[in-house]
């Protein structure tokens, strides 16, 4: 796909294209909670702008059986829960596997068997230095096989994740510790290197998922795991199947078989769900959202959630001109962010200075979005090493994967025209653009978005360390390195929260990456379809059906 | 010497000139060629002058509030997704499609014409391997050999009208060889060769402006593929970029929104049909008129 001159050269490259594609194929265990998850529409934390709308789903008890038919938005592709890179396989897979640590709807990490994404650890106790973690096992529950899960199975996955020949996704949230003791079938003991703050966080990401021991080499072709869903079969591209898992140790799941179809098409999918055969669907098109939300349409029901991803802007941080700051902050100031959130989202959005989730508490929420001012801009401009012209026209590199993103640059293009910068957008394909763009870094200026912000060791190191993975801005601060770095292992709470909260700044003034918008989740089901409001994930892009009924 | 081939060329110019005045007049009866021109005419009026009415940035401007208007007083093509004026669009969008039509047309007649009538007039192994590899070019479907085209040099306007022009050089070329072909059998190439004319000057004074007329209704019909190919790549994403008012993209930005707003696929379909219909109907006009049976016969009346 992309040329590989050297041998470094490549194992960077097909690094940085494997994690790309993670992200963009659209993170998949980053993300965070709101309304929509299990707590229902509009729970407390102020993100969670989230509600329902439209027809009601029916009361009453849960019923059982019957086939629940999910429209689904995206191709899932590897099937292998440790591997998998992409959004949609996790969305997927999330219905076959659990995590050790669960995560409640206001993502709080939790041992409650009742929360929205439960976790397999009934307790956990840590030291005081947070080097030693005790978990303890949920009685009764078994795996897909048969097989009752142990300590084994824990130390299994763990071990799997950790092996650097595996390739495993979240292998860093694993690296500094040192041991895993089973000292017997329910107690697992982690021993750190050293104090990792986000640890428990990061075992709640669908991405480290528990396995049965001995059944790496199937996951990939036939996903084994706890959840509430069996896997059946699935042809790549077209549909899958998953049947119920009678042993499922929680509540669930209700219906019989869930069948996911893939539709990528936003308008066929709608129609699916409004004409065809389809119960649920993720993602409503952007421009019929008004038509459907808030009561709009009584044959359909709706759940919508704020926010589903945020889009930023890529800018080439070691590269003229954006190597300046100045420049950087111009482009900052040419945007109409709430121009674009009307123009390109149909309003289904909202602007945003950092792409922490408005209901994280590691949210700096002093900063605020920097409002168009042209002159600001210009000025700004004029006072850099750089002339306006110098490098006419400036690429603007955007997919159509997302067409939105291609109106929003349209409406960009012409903010940055009222500037005087001439801008010059270029349509590529979603692989052209993963390869270009984040692989190779060949570009100026490009855009995309990132389903993600609820973690934020995972996003803000992964995205702006100097060494992050996803990191393809080249940009390299030794202020928000030290920040994040220090917030990993600061030893308090509010201490990790403080460094979270000044890498944000630091973001803020150096403008790596100027901030879109966060675009609202939506998605849709038949009024015979009850449990809607628990379908989502706290990671606000996952979907669980185990709660989720037919009325018939 | 010198007077007798100065006194041939005379003597063809005036065959020639009689020949042209005949052909007008034939020209003139055929309705297909008349509508063809007549559409064509109009899109040239519109692309050449429009612009001096409207302006890009007016084309350009954005008004989110006023999105998906109806065909109305204020805008009588309605407003797209942005709330642009569909009908200023449209009339920057015609000089577009001439300038994808001119240029790509250009390109595949300026290497296909010169490559075909070497072949032909050449011959022996020259003529198989020009014409085989241009046998190769042509055994790819062409959108996907534009495709390909596009896909290294990146997507732009400019590399879709080259991309075109490429895909059709083969036609070109094989057109020109079967003329010149025939064309190089004729006594007055023979008499030229006799006179010891160079072969150059042969090939490109006696034996082309002989073989034109097949390439001329080539060229017709292949503006209006051009231009519905351009069309097709744009609304690939592969030709023109946004905000640029082409045609094929309008219509490739209105997909998502057919049900709310047709009108912003209506009017540039309109455009691509109304634009590639007068090609074909010229270029058909102009088949009729210079068809080869129709100049033989000419040709015995004159004798």
């Amino acid at each position: 796909m992309s040329d590989r001159p050297t041998d470094a050269e490549s194992r960077i490259d097909r690094r940085r294209f494997l994690v790309a594609t993670g992200m963009a194929g659209v993170g998949t265990t980053l993300a965070g909670c709101s309304g929509g998850g299990s707590g229902g529409g509009g729970s407390g934390s102020d993100g969670g702008d989230g509600g329902s709308g439209g027809a009601t789903g029916p009361s009453g008890e849960p019923q059982e059986g019957g086939t629940l038919v999910w429209g689904h938005s995206e191709v899932t592709q590897e099937l292998d829960v440790h591997l998998a890179q992409t959004a949609a396989s996790s969305r997927f897979l999330n219905n076959v596997h659990e995590t050790l640590v669960g995560l409640s709807g206001e993502l709080e990490i939790s041992t409650a068997p009742d929360v929205t994404r439960p976790g397999l650890a009934a307790d956990w106790e840590i030291n005081d230095d947070r080097t030693e973690y005790t978990f303890t096992l949920r009685d009764g529950v078994t795996f897909h096989d048969g097989s009752e899960l142990t300590s084994a199975d824990v130390r299994y996955t763990f071990e799997r994740i950790m092996d650097p020949d595996v390739g495993a996704r979240y292998s860093g949230v694993l690296t500094a510790v040192e041991s895993i003791e089973t000292p017997d079938d329910s107690t697992v003991v982690l021993s750190m290197s050293e104090r990792y703050n986000p640890l428990l966080r990061q075992l709640a990401f669908t991405g480290t998922a528990i396995i049965p021991e001995g059944s790496a080499s199937e996951q990939a072709s036939n996903p084994v795991g706890t959840g509430p869903f069996v896997f059946e079969s699935r042809q790549q591209g077209n549909r899958a199947e998953l049947s119920a898992f009678d042993d499922y140790w929680g509540e669930g799941p209700y219906v019989d078989t869930l069948e996911e179809r893939t539709m990528t098409d936003p308008d066929t999918r709608l129609t699916g769900l409004t004409d065809g055969d389809l119960d649920y669907i993720n993602d409503i098109p952007l421009d019929d959202m008004s038509s459907y939300v808030d009561g709009a349409n009584d044959a359909v029901q709706t759940s919508t959630w704020r926010p589903l991803a945020f889009n930023h802007m890529y800018l080439h941080n070691d590269r003229p001109p954006f190597d300046s700051v100045n420049w950087r902050r111009a482009i900052d100031f040419a945007l109409d962010k709430q121009e674009l959130v009307e123009g390109a989202l149909f309003g289904q959005g909202s602007t945003l200075a950092t792409p922490s989730f408005p209901n994280s508490p590691y949210r700096n929420d002093d900063l605020d979005p920097r409002p168009q001012d042209v002159e600001q801009a210009r000025s700004l401009i004029e006072d850099s090493e750089y002339g306006i012209d110098e490098f006419a026209p400036i690429e603007f590199k955007v997919t159509t994967n997302y067409p939105w993103h291609v109106t929003a640059a349209t409406i960009m293009e012409q903010h940055f025209s009222e500037v005087g910068l001439d801008v010059e957008i270029q349509e590529l394909q979603w692989g052209d653009w993963l390869t270009q763009v984040t692989s190779n870094m060949d570009y100026r200026m490009a855009m995309v978005n990132w389903f993600g912000g609820w973690e934020p060791a995972q996003m803000y190191r992964g995205l702006f360390h100097s060494e992050g993975s996803f990191n393809s801005f080249a940009y390299a601060s030794d202020d928000f390195d030290s920040a994040i770095e220090n917030a990993e292992t600061a030893p308090s709470e509010e201490e990790e929260v403080e460094y979270y909260r000044e890498a944000q700044r630091v973001l803020h003034e150096e403008v790596p990456s100027p901030m879109l918008w966060f675009r609202d989740g939506a998605m849709a089901a038949k009024p015979s379809v009850g449990g809607i409001d628990t379908v989502l994930a706290p990671n606000n892009t996952e979907v669980n059906f185990g709660s989720a009924w037919l009325d018939e | 010497m010198a007077a007798e081939s100065a006194d041939a060329a005379r003597w063809l110019t005036d065959a020639r000139r009689r020949k042209l005045a005949d052909l007008f007049g034939r020209y003139r009866s055929n309705s297909k060629a008349v509508a063809g021109t007549i559409l064509i005419g109009l899109l040239i009026v519109v692309g050449v002058f429009g612009p001096l009415f409207v302006s890009l940035e007016q084309a350009n401007a954005l008004d989110v509030a006023n999105r998906f208007q109806p065909p109305g007083p204020a805008h009588p093509m309605g407003t797209d997704h942005l709330g642009r004026d569909v009908l200023l669009r449209i009339v920057l969008g015609a000089r577009i499609s001439l300038y994808i039509g001119g240029l790509s047309v250009g390109i595949a007649t300026a290497a296909g014409v010169p490559l075909g009538a070497v072949a032909g007039y050449v011959g022996g192994n020259v003529d198989d391997t020009i014409m085989r590899t241009m046998d190769i070019l042509m055994s790819f479907p062409p959108i996907l050999l534009a495709l390909t085209v596009v896909a290294v040099l990146g997507p732009s306007l400019t590399n879709a009208m080259i991309a075109i022009g490429v895909t059709y050089v083969p036609y070109f070329a094989r057109v020109t060889r079967s003329e010149v072909v025939s064309v190089v059998e004729e006594d007055f190439v023979e008499a030229a060769r006799a006179l010891g004319e160079r072969d150059s000057r042969v090939l490109f004074w006696e034996v082309l402006p002989n073989a034109a007329a097949p390439i001329i209704v080539q060229a017709s019909i292949s503006l209006a593929f051009a231009i519905l190919a351009a069309a097709g790549l744009s609304f690939l994403g592969l030709g023109a970029q946004p905000p640029q008012p082409s045609w094929g993209l309008m219509i490739r930005q209105s997909k998502q929104y057919l049900a709310q707003a047709p009108w912003m696929a209506i009017f540039p379909g309109l455009g691509i049909a109304t634009t590639v219909l007068g090609f074909n109907l010229l270029g058909d006009g102009i088949r009729d008129v210079l068809d080869p049976t129709m100049s033989a016969e000419l040709g015995a009346e004159n004798e």
